[in-house]
């Protein structure tokens, strides 16, 4: 019986089950010492739909992205689907360099390993290449290859985005 | 050889050549549906729909429910299903269940306990914004109230941010039933993105989409195809050794 509680309580611990880590406002804060500025936003127009698509391998399914902007430091919480549910990542970039990259919210059934700071640490300092390919290569997690994919999409378009605001 | 051996034989040739036959339709369809199978990404199976009312009565999908909607300027929100419609319009795909809606000649906001959606006038997204039990939303003189475990929250600026507020606006959004024309189109509309090609096709496949029956013959036609295809292998073999030995005399 014994055996029976323990197995059924592995399965509730399991990550799967766990769908938010941290708010966006909490990352946001956290990013930001406690003392966040107001958010910003950026539209994407017409001229940007384009390298956006581009980057995401579809159309973009919004028009605004908001950040957060404070010295040299901005904040993006982006949100993509990984196979058929949708990926929040917060990702905070210094001086056009992914500081870190996070996952907030993970709803899909399979590919959770992306959470772990094995994985994100490998975006550490990377930059955006004119052609629109991250500074450095990004290793896979076998079995978790479409989330890999949205998590690589996202810090490309978080760079892109910075890129932008920073012209 | 023997005279059992060859009526065995010619037994055997006889049913592989009927069975062949009978089966030929049933291997084309499990052919064609697994080619299709195969491919549901690129085909895009899984995101196209039955309109048949046909085979939407054969699998005795009905849409019973009403809408719940929300009267904005002079348009409708509702929400059927897992579906978001401005008007007749299918704009989103959601699972929590619409709470209110406001709209200015700029924007429309749909109100979800923990989403608020940001839409054009034309219903395309402009920004999926989460916040955590929403219990409420209005609009007064271009600001968005919402109001969340018995604090209200107003925005300014398009929602990007939220400032406490003990101002009660003067009337919060609420439910309105939709002209009733308008109800049962979306009723049929809402049918129509039940089934999808996929399911549609994997039940062929299966013999699931004939019933208890199909399962069943679909099971023999295996039994069938297996037995057809070791009688061929028996028939090509026999064939081989027979042309051998004529060789070797």
């Amino acid at each position: 019986m014994y055996k029976f509680y323990f197995l059924i309580s592995l399965c509730f611990s399991s990550p799967i089950w766990a769908t938010q880590y941290q708010s966006p406002n909490d990352f946001v804060s956290e990013a930001f010492s406690g003392t966040p500025p107001a958010p910003q936003s950026l539209w994407v127009t017409s001229a940007l739909k384009e390298t956006v698509a581009n980057i995401l391998q579809h159309k973009p399914g919004f028009m605004r992205t908001r950040y957060w902007q404070a010295d040299n430091k901005t904040v993006w919480i982006l949100k993509e689907i990984g196979k058929t549910q949708l990926i929040t990542v917060g990702i905070i970039i210094q001086d056009n360099k992914i500081q870190s990259i996070k996952v907030l919210d993970f709803k899909e059934s399979r590919g959770w390993e992306v959470k772990h700071s094995f994985f994100t640490d490998q975006f550490k300092s990377i930059t955006i290449n004119p052609d629109l390919s991250l500074s450095q290569r990004i290793d896979g997690i076998s079995g978790a290859t479409l989330s890999v994919h949205a998590l690589t999409k996202t810090a490309k378009l978080a760079l892109f985005f910075n890129q932008q605001i920073n012209q | 050889m023997s005279h059992f051996n060859r009526a065995f034989s010619k037994l055997l040739y006889k049913g592989h050549r009927h069975i062949g036959f009978a089966i030929s339709l049933i291997l084309i369809l499990l052919s064609l549906t697994g080619i299709a199978l195969n491919h549901t990404s690129e085909l895009q199976l899984d995101q196209r729909f039955i309109k048949s009312s046909f085979i939407l009565d054969w699998y005795g999908i009905t849409s019973a429910k009403s809408p719940i909607s929300y009267a904005i300027q002079t348009h409708w929100l509702s929400q059927l299903e897992d579906t978001l419609y401005l008007d007749h319009k299918a704009i989103l795909e959601t699972k929590e269940p619409l709470i209110g809606a406001v709209s200015t000649p700029n924007f429309t906001v749909a109100a979800f306990p923990n989403t608020l959606q940001l839409l054009t006038p034309k219903g395309e997204l402009i920004e999926s914004i989460s916040k955590a039990n929403i219990e409420k939303i209005a609009l007064q003189k271009n600001l968005i109230f919402i109001q969340n475990q018995q604090q209200i929250y107003v925005s300014s600026d398009q929602l990007l941010s939220w400032q406490k507020t003990k101002q009660q606006p003067e009337a919060w959004s609420q439910k309105s039933p939709l002209p009733a024309m308008m109800a049962e189109e979306l009723k049929q509309k809402s049918r129509e993105r039940i089934l999808d090609y996929e399911r549609l096709i994997l039940d062929i496949h299966s013999g699931r989409f004939f019933g208890t029956w199909g399962v069943y013959l679909m099971d023999v036609s295996a039994i069938l195809l297996i037995f057809l295809a070791i009688t061929g292998m028996w028939f090509w073999l026999r064939h081989s050794i027979k042309r051998m030995n004529k060789r070797n005399h």
